[in-house]
């Protein structure tokens, strides 16, 4: 009887830490993807309010990098947005939004941020397109490795979960 | 108010312009002129000062620019197109390298200097001149003032805002400001940073014409106030706000009455006795004083001194 308990539990904990790594890796798909939907919202707000980035952030509840943009709103006033950049990367090691994303992966970012507030509306929406298109490119790479990673750590903690539950019993 | 101005622009000097002095005190200060790789100068009243050891350079010009745009250029895109930036409720003129579309400034590629104007409150400034602004009955009556650039219409017009609205000197009356250079009311998130009075609402950063006759549908002006006409569609739209009743106070660039004719939209105006009255004002040490005024009577704009 203690057999089986103790056979289900390892079946059940590896399952869960198999399950907890996959989410984790899909929370970082999740990133990418509020990335690019930040950068849009953004393109239409400065299309649609035309107002500076200060007034125009911290009024956009629809935001999902909540940290990241409260940055950029405080600081924008005073600090050109390629400075911008260096006290996001900066924060980077606390629990902000982006903590965990490779360099590759938030190239897309740091070129949008960069860029922010440096033109015209047209040339602004132009550039704004081309950080959106790369971060669409960096979004369908790894959405395809991380889905595969994701349900292969998933099988192989189900599968580490049996072969524990097989030796208990 | 009028320190926080000047203490924000000589704050943000400070900061942007490693060279700037910081012992200058810029109280009389009402321009600041900085041109890429020549000093800094300071305008006075009757004086000027050039800042030797002040020199700022092209890269140093482009981001004091992007600075004073709060890092948001594009929201500025409307007034850079028309060779400006208002920060603080000062105009910051620009000049450099334009970049033009069918004859239209377009934008800047380059931004070789700037003309930091600092606005100025005098709460007594239309005190004297407010009386020739009425028909003698205390009723106020449509008036064109006339001045050289920097002679204080916008001060003046700020003034004679403030007391209309609130009732100082004349009955008090609904006023609409056409502030499309937002120097006037210096309106922040919709609040005007100078005193324009309880009565008045504010139409900010939209062209004159359309300005104009959009307040006139909508919010039943007593009285209308803008600043600097000189485009015909301007004097169109001013036409139609004088002859729908509603008083306009208006004013113009010009150094005397006569060069208000060799201007195409206003000496339409003038002939047709639109105004009921001209004032020609300029300013010496003492501040702002009248040179001329002229009546309807006068729709040539001849000189009737008072």
């Amino acid at each position: 009887m203690h057999n089986l308990i103790s056979a289900v539990m390892m079946l059940a904990a590896c399952a869960l830490i198999g399950n907890a790594k996959a989410t984790s890796l899909l929370e970082h798909l999740r990133t990418l993807e509020a990335i690019k939907a930040d950068m849009t919202s953004i393109k239409l707000e400065m299309r649609y309010s035309a107002d500076t980035l200060s007034r125009m952030l911290p009024r956009m509840s629809g935001l999902k990098l909540k940290r990241l943009w409260t940055i950029v709103a405080d600081k924008v006033s005073d600090t050109p947005t390629n400075e911008l950049w260096e006290i996001i990367a900066a924060d980077r090691s606390s629990a902000l939004d982006i903590a965990r994303m490779t360099d590759d992966d938030i190239a897309p970012l740091k070129s949008f941020i960069y860029d922010l507030g440096s033109s015209d509306i047209s040339t602004q929406e132009k550039k704004i397109e081309l950080s959106i298109a790369k971060a669409e490119e960096v979004l369908a790479a790894r959405k395809k490795e991380i889905t595969s990673k994701a349900k292969v750590i998933r099988t192989l903690g189900l599968l580490a979960g049996v072969a524990g539950a097989i030796i208990m019993l | 108010m009028i320190n926080d101005r000047r203490q924000a622009i000589t704050k943000l000097l400070k900061v942007q312009i490693k060279s700037f002095p910081t012992q200058i005190d810029i109280k009389a200060v009402e321009e600041i002129r900085i041109r890429a790789g020549r000093p800094v100068q300071l305008v006075f009243s009757d004086t000027d000062m050039i800042i030797p050891e002040c020199v700022l350079s092209f890269d140093e010009c482009q981001r004091l620019v992007q600075t004073l745009c709060e890092n948001s250029v594009y929201a500025y895109e409307n007034e850079l197109r028309q060779g400006y930036i208002t920060y603080c409720g000062c105009r910051v003129g620009l000049v450099g390298k334009a970049v033009c579309e069918n004859g239209e400034l377009k934008r800047f590629s380059e931004i070789s200097g700037m003309n930091i104007r600092i606005a100025s409150e005098h709460k007594d400034a239309a005190s004297k001149i407010l009386h020739y602004c009425t028909d003698g009955n205390g009723n106020l009556i449509s008036t064109l003032i006339v001045s050289p650039p920097g002679a204080g219409k916008t001060t003046l017009l700020r003034d004679i805002t403030r007391r209309v609205s609130d009732g100082i000197g004349v009955l008090p009356k609904k006023v609409c400001v056409i502030d499309e250079r937002m120097e006037l009311c210096d309106c922040r998130h919709g609040i005007p940073e100078f005193e324009i009075g309880n009565r008045t609402d504010v139409l900010y950063g939209c062209p004159k014409a359309k300005g104009i006759l959009l307040t006139i549908r909508t919010m039943s002006p007593d009285i209308i106030i803008t600043d600097e006409i000189g485009t015909i569609g301007d004097c169109e739209a001013i036409r139609d706000a004088l002859t729908s009743g509603v008083v306009v106070i208006a004013s113009a660039h010009g150094n005397d009455f006569e060069s208000l004719r060799y201007r195409a939209g206003i000496a339409e105006i003038i002939k047709a006795g639109l105004f009921d009255r001209y004032i020609l004002i300029d300013r010496d040490e003492k501040g702002i004083f009248i040179k001329g005024i002229a009546g309807r009577t006068a729709a040539e704009g001849e000189k009737c001194i008072i």
